[in-house]
């Protein structure tokens, strides 16, 4: 059973990190932008733990190349920094705009690398297997078919090389052909395959009724907590985002939204992205409590 | 050449052909007239840098259309397999160069896949096989991006040769490959680099984006070349086998 977010309902997952990923690409109010960079660097050191820090440092160096490159590029704005090459102005609107630009950047890779924690491809066909049942068979197939199809490529490949045609030495030329070799070998015998794994399906009747699913989820009274907990916040950010409270010009000259609608937008917008790393730290404090009673 | 293998033609033929154009069509036309210009809008009206969720709303509902019709057309057992074999083969040629640096042989498999089994396969073998290899190496937002570029490969590939413009011969699908690896899966990979990576689009950062795209481009489309070279006529020739041998895709 997995722990802590990941525990929950794919449903929860899903829905949580569609409006995350979302939201983070729509918002460029910086009060909203370091909400989200802050919770999506915690959530992810939380799933992730100490092997966490090297993705997390090597997308700081991104971070920076995306907001100070940006500015090299985007000559407008109101107040000159310094110019160079041939009298381009260097703004502190389009550096600002950068900064923007790179937190979003930063933002939604971190909650898709969180994504990839929890939402295993399983729990991803468990969703979408009733609306769209057909594709979501074929996605399985697919990925049971990969890692099958390169091991057979790999008996192919020992199989060639007891024949002396090793893909593992000779010209690139040679390595090459014998690389294609290998695919049309796996070509012909994958499809061989498929013939007989089709009439194995249509003679136990497939198609011939609904598809049912076998599924290890049930939606709990914890689960329902947390959506309408979500779909709340989402709300309550939406009439902010309505009333203007999330507004944010950077160019020609920088206006920022504040005021009550800004205020409580972030509440709101902060309660939704914190959800994860609460339940991740409860989960934990809860845990720790229990081993002490030990 | 005239026994094209074209996946769950008799389906197709079974249903009325008045009313499942109208589906599409109707489909087609809410997103065209309605969702796209509301989401413009949107984001026009509330979002700043709105271009970047926009493009990928955009991108996400042309991809809609494929996938329902798809499913409406309730796919045989033979279908869905062959779909998944390819898909699995066009993911997995990776592994066969894994030696060498960078070359994806998947386009190519894409193209081949779209030739033999018609547009509409092939579309389906690019999706599912972005998304898929993106199970391998992290989703993002260039997810939806890159199963859109791949589909149209093979989406192209089906429809010219539909239309008769591109015939089952070295040169022709070479040159054909070259082209839609150069100019339409690159360039789309590279569009969503800029989106996400720029706060204002100028020619500019335009042209550094694409540039710097140039030689990963360039790397991509000689294997994609390489491949369909190489492997074209042994590929087709085995598609051929299985439809003759096991009477499969024209029942």
């Amino acid at each position: 059973m997995e722990q802590g977010f990941g525990g929950y309902h794919p449903a929860v997952n899903f829905i949580f990190f569609a409006g995350a990923v979302l939201f983070g690409m729509f918002f460029v109010h910086p009060a909203f932008l370091l909400l989200s960079v802050g919770l999506s660097c915690t959530s992810y050191f939380l799933f992730k733990g100490r092997r966490g820090v090297r993705l997390l440092l090597g997308m700081l160096v991104l971070f920076a190349a995306v907001s100070l490159l940006n500015p090299v590029f985007n000559p407008y704005g109101e107040t000159v920094l310094f110019t160079w090459l041939w009298g381009r102005p260097f703004t502190l609107e389009a550096l600002l705009y950068g900064l923007a630009t790179g937190g979003m950047f930063l933002t939604v890779i971190l909650w898709f690398a969180c994504y990839n924690e929890i939402m295993t491809s399983d729990k991803f066909t468990y969703l979408f297997g009733k609306f769209v049942p057909a594709l979501s068979l074929v996605l399985c197939m697919v990925l049971r078919f990969v890692p099958h199809f390169r091991e057979k490529a790999q008996t192919i490949g020992g199989a060639r090389r007891c024949i002396g045609k090793s893909a593992e030495n000779g010209t690139k030329r040679e390595r090459l052909e014998s690389g294609m070799a290998v695919l049309s070998v796996l070509t012909s015998w994958s499809l061989e395959g498929a013939a007989v794994t089709a009439d194995s399906m249509k003679s136990r009747g497939y198609g011939s009724g609904p598809r049912t699913n076998f599924s290890i989820y049930r939606l709990s009274r914890r689960d329902g907590v947390v959506l309408t907990l979500l779909a709340v916040c989402a709300a309550g950010l939406a009439a902010c985002m309505l009333r203007g409270g999330t507004e944010a010009v950077f160019l020609p000259g920088i206006f920022w939204a504040q005021g009550p609608a800004t205020a409580l937008g972030s509440v709101f917008y902060g309660i939704f992205l914190a959800v994860p790393a609460a339940i991740q730290i409860g989960e934990g404090i809860t845990w720790r409590i229990l081993r002490s009673r030990i | 050449m005239e026994e094209r293998i074209t996946l769950g033609k008799k389906k197709r033929e079974e249903l009325p052909e008045k009313r499942k154009f109208s589906r599409r069509t109707v489909l087609s036309f809410f997103i065209v007239l309605i969702a796209i210009p509301f989401t413009i809008w949107f984001g026009w009206r509330y979002g700043d840098r709105n271009f970047y969720i926009v493009s990928l709303l955009i991108i996400i509902y042309t991809m809609i259309p494929f996938f329902l019709v798809f499913e409406k057309r309730r796919p045989q057992a033979r279908e869905l397999v062959i779909l998944a074999v390819m898909c699995g083969i066009a993911v997995a040629s990776r592994a066969v160069f894994i030696w060498l640096p960078h070359f994806k042989p998947m386009t190519a498999v894409i193209i081949i896949t779209g030739i033999a089994f018609g547009a509409e396969a092939g579309f389906l073998t690019g999706a599912v096989s972005g998304f898929v290899s993106n199970f391998i190496f992290g989703q993002g937002a260039w997810t939806p991006w890159q199963m859109f570029a791949f589909g149209m490969a093979g989406f192209l590939a089906g429809l010219f040769y539909q239309k008769g413009l591109l015939r089952r011969e070295k040169l022709p699908l070479c040159v054909f490959g070259g082209v839609v690896t150069m100019c339409v899966v690159g360039p789309l990979l590279d569009t969503c680099a800029l989106f996400t990576m720029s706060s204002v689009i100028t020619p500019e950062s335009a042209a550094a984006i694409y540039l710097s795209g140039l030689p990963v481009n360039a790397v991509h489309t000689s294997a994609t070349v390489l491949t369909l070279l190489l492997v074209s006529k042994p590929m087709f020739e085995k598609l051929d086998r299985v439809k003759r041998k096991y009477g499969m895709l024209e029942a």
